[in-house]
Parts: structure tokens; sequence; C-alpha cells
């Protein structure tokens, strides 16, 4: 009796070929990107999301065309950081049209076109099994938006990931392998410890992270004009170069709340000489300087 | 997946598709071409989704173009069905033939605007999962500019809205 592989063909669907067609387009679509960075931790809340635009929004003001994808589709809030909440994606000939802020920053959030009160369901036909899906709907669906963007000639393209260890490892593999990975972590022993497992995980994958940055390091007291510990532990290193320390700040946070502003309105606004901005500042440096030294 | 019929020692063939009673379930058929034996393949909820879950079509002819979320036309009803490509393939409709609820990602948010044909013809060329929220977004973008319906004029003045040539 014949055996499977006897067989040529898979019953006719080519399901094998279909995948790989799709890992194909997508690969295509971000093929005229320069650098794709992911922004990862295994530990939420530690400032993913807001380094990621800030991050983003200092690489626009060194003249860099920098576009955001926001691949936490459960709490997707690119849109609203860079106020883009409600901007369309336009269908056009070469694919979707992404949003732009005024400078030029492009971001592609799932939170800039549904409601602040409507979750993204994956719903299934199988009723009360929606999470045995969730994580295969969630990968082919970013998959497809990856595909139907249509991203230009980017210089650096920043991916804000939902936090965990192997969900890290997962988005890297979607993105492919010339993906690079930036992890973001607080300096306390339980943050350090837990994004310490990304740090394992992703280089079990293969793939050695450009570095990390240190969020929240200290606060910096407007009053008193000097940056004060939050963390008692005090510093807490990883093994993978520091591309800096960033203080936590309440205006940083109100940016967060208000949507980031721009260059030209942060001049015109606020002191851009802010430990946080120069922190912020530092770490682009060191971020565009270790993509450099990557591709050597 | 691959059917072979055991007394004559050859593939079988995909013959039809059929709708099962249970919702999410279907019934394909498959014929041997030596013996004309049919088998029908149940699929439970379960298989259909999984299939479902990766975005790609089970039929004849179902290649890179649906992977790539390319089908020309089918719009957004072939688009929720895994079958719809071996459906349309048989000649038959797929929302008659094959009716498993939506399992795209639900972004349901009240009644849908009415689109002009030009306008939602643009609207099919985004790959099945991320059109639903495509369209939602521009409806939503429609509405919030006293728009009654989708055209192509409403497109071209939502993307003026970004303010930014790329």
């Amino acid at each position: 009796m014949k055996q499977y592989g006897d067989i040529a063909g898979d019953g006719g669907s080519d399901v094998l070929g279909q995948v790989i067609a799709q890992r194909k387009a997508m690969r295509e679509s971000l093929a005229s990107v320069r650098h794709v960075v992911a922004i990862a931790s295994g530990k939420g809340g530690v400032g993913k999301s807001t380094m990621t635009l800030a991050l983003a929004s200092s690489l626009r003001d060194r003249g860099q065309d920098v576009a955001i994808l926001d691949c936490d589709v459960s709490g997707p809030c690119q849109a609203q950081l860079a106020g883009l909440s409600g901007v369309p994606w336009i269908p056009e000939d070469e694919g979707l049209r992404m949003p732009r802020r005024e400078d030029g920053l492009g971001v592609v959030s799932f939170g800039g076109i549904l409601g602040a009160d409507q979750p993204m369901l994956h719903e299934s036909v199988a009723h009360g099994d929606e999470h045995t899906w969730r994580a295969t709907r969630e990968m082919a669906m970013l998959g497809q938006l990856i595909t139907a963007v249509h991203w230009g000639d980017l210089d650096v393209l920043l991916v804000d990931l939902p936090p965990g260890a192997d969900r890290t490892v997962h988005h890297l593999e979607l993105l492919g392998p010339s993906a690079k990975v930036v992890l973001v972590t607080l300096p306390s022993a339980l943050a350090t410890g837990v994004v310490a497992r990304s740090l394992a995980a992703v280089r079990e994958a293969g793939v050695e992270p450009l570095g990390y940055i240190q969020n929240m390091a200290g606060y910096w007291c407007r009053d008193c004009g000097v940056i004060r510990p939050l963390f008692p532990d005090g510093n807490q290193d990883l093994d993978v170069p520091c591309l800096g320390s960033v203080p936590f700040d309440p205006g940083l946070a109100r940016r967060c709340d208000d949507g980031w502003p721009t260059r030209t309105k942060d001049v015109a606004t606020e002191d851009v000489t802010d430990p946080s901005s120069t922190a912020i500042e530092a770490v682009a440096l060191a971020l565009m300087t270790a993509l450099e030294e990557s591709n050597r | 997946m691959k059917f072979l019929c055991v007394a004559c020692d050859q593939p079988m063939t995909l013959q039809d598709a059929m709708p099962a009673e249970e919702k999410g379930t279907l019934a394909v058929v498959y014929v041997c071409g030596g013996c004309d034996h049919q088998i029908a393949m149940l699929t439970n909820p379960w298989e259909t989704q999984m299939v479902q879950s990766l975005g790609i079509r089970i039929g004849p002819k179902s290649g890179a173009d649906a992977a790539a979320g390319q089908e020309a036309g089918t719009g957004e009803v072939a688009g929720k069905c895994p079958f719809a490509g071996m459906v349309q393939e048989l000649g038959a409709e797929p929302q008659s033939v094959v009716p498993i609820p939506d399992t795209n990602p639900s972004v349901t948010d009240g009644d849908s605007l009415q689109w002009t044909a030009e306008a939602l013809s643009r609207l099919d060329r985004i790959p099945e999962f991320v059109r639903p929220m495509a369209k939602q977004g521009i409806e939503h973008w429609a509405r919030d500019h006293g728009c009654d319906r989708v055209t192509e004029e409403v497109l071209e003045r939502a993307r003026g809205t970004m303010g930014m040539s790329s």
C-alpha cells in the first residue's frame, strides 16, 4: 500500500506551498526596510511602547525615515501615543497606506482603528476554545498585516512586541532572520530576572540582541533637579551591552497620555534638555551605532 | 492530508464539498478514479478552525495568490471560509454552501455603511484577516466626517487627512 510520501502533493490544496508563499510575501513586503528592530521584554509594564515611540521620534528627528509596527494585538497603544487614533488604513495600489504623523513618523497599530472600548477578539467556530487558536490567529493576522502595508524605503522599522520570552522569540521568527532585537528592563532584581530569561530564550533562538535599555532608572524630580532612585536594588545589569538608562519623568508620562509631541511642538512648548529626553537621545544614538556595526 | 483508495492503491481526488448540519463542520467528498468509490471527510469545528487560523485555503486551485491575499473579487463572504477556494472551484456560491460563522477578529461595531463597487474593490485588495479592521476604520472616519456611504472620493479624502505624503 502506498505511503504518504509516495503520493505527490497534499490532496490538491498545496497547504505547504501556501504557507511558504505567505512568508515569502511578508519578507518581500519588508525587503526595502533597512533595519527591522524589535523592542522586546519578557516583563510587562517596563515601558517597551514608550521607549519604542521615544526612540522612533528621536531617530526621525535625526533624519531617519522611521515607522512603528505595534504587534501588541491585545493592548495596542502606539496609535494613541503618536496621536494617530482614528486615522484609517487606506488601500492603494501598492498596499495599505501607512498612517503618518505630521513629522513623517509612520505608525501601524490596531489601536488606531479599534474603538477605545473595543477589544480584539479572535472568535472561533469551536466556541469556548478561542484560547486554543489565539496564537495561530494572531500570528497569521500580523503576517497578513505586514504583507498588506506599503512600508516603502524605511531606514528603521521599530516593532513594539507584547511581553513574554516565548512571544519575543515567536515574533522574531515571524519577522525573519534579519530582524534585530533590543530588550527593555527596569533596574529591579525582579524585572531583570524576568528579562534575563528573555535574553536566554532569544539567544537560544540564535539571535544576539543589540543591547538593552534600562528604563525608569531613577526618577527625575523637577523641583529638586536631581535624579533619585526608584528601586532599592540599585543597578541590575544584563549580559548584553546597555544602550542607555532613561529616568522616569512625569513629563514623559504626560507625553504618553497626551500624544507624543513632534520636534516642532517640543521645541515650542517644552524643555528638550530634561534628563529623560537627553537619555533617549543618547539611546537613539547608541542604537544607530549598534545597527551600523551589526551591518559590518 | 491525502486520501488513498486501499483497494486500488491510488490517491483519491477531491470531488465535492457540502455543509454538515452542525455549525463549523464540513463534509468533503473524495472519489477514487480507479473504482469510483467515494468517501467523505467530515471535519469537526476544531479541524475547520485549524485550517482557517492559518489563513490558507483548502481546495484544488488555492495557491500562492490566495495565500498572499491577492484573490480578486472574493469579497468578505468568501474570505471567511477556508474552503471557499474549493467551493468556488466547484461552481457553488460560498455563502450558501459553507455557512460557518465569521471567525475573523471581531471588530463588529454597529451597522456597516454602504460601499460603492469601486470602493469595495479597493477593500478587496486587503488580506482577509486585516480587511474587516481596515473596513471598520474607514467607516469610523466616514461617519465622523458626515459621510453616509463609502465612495472612492471618501477614500481619497480620508487619505488626505493623514497629513503627510509618503
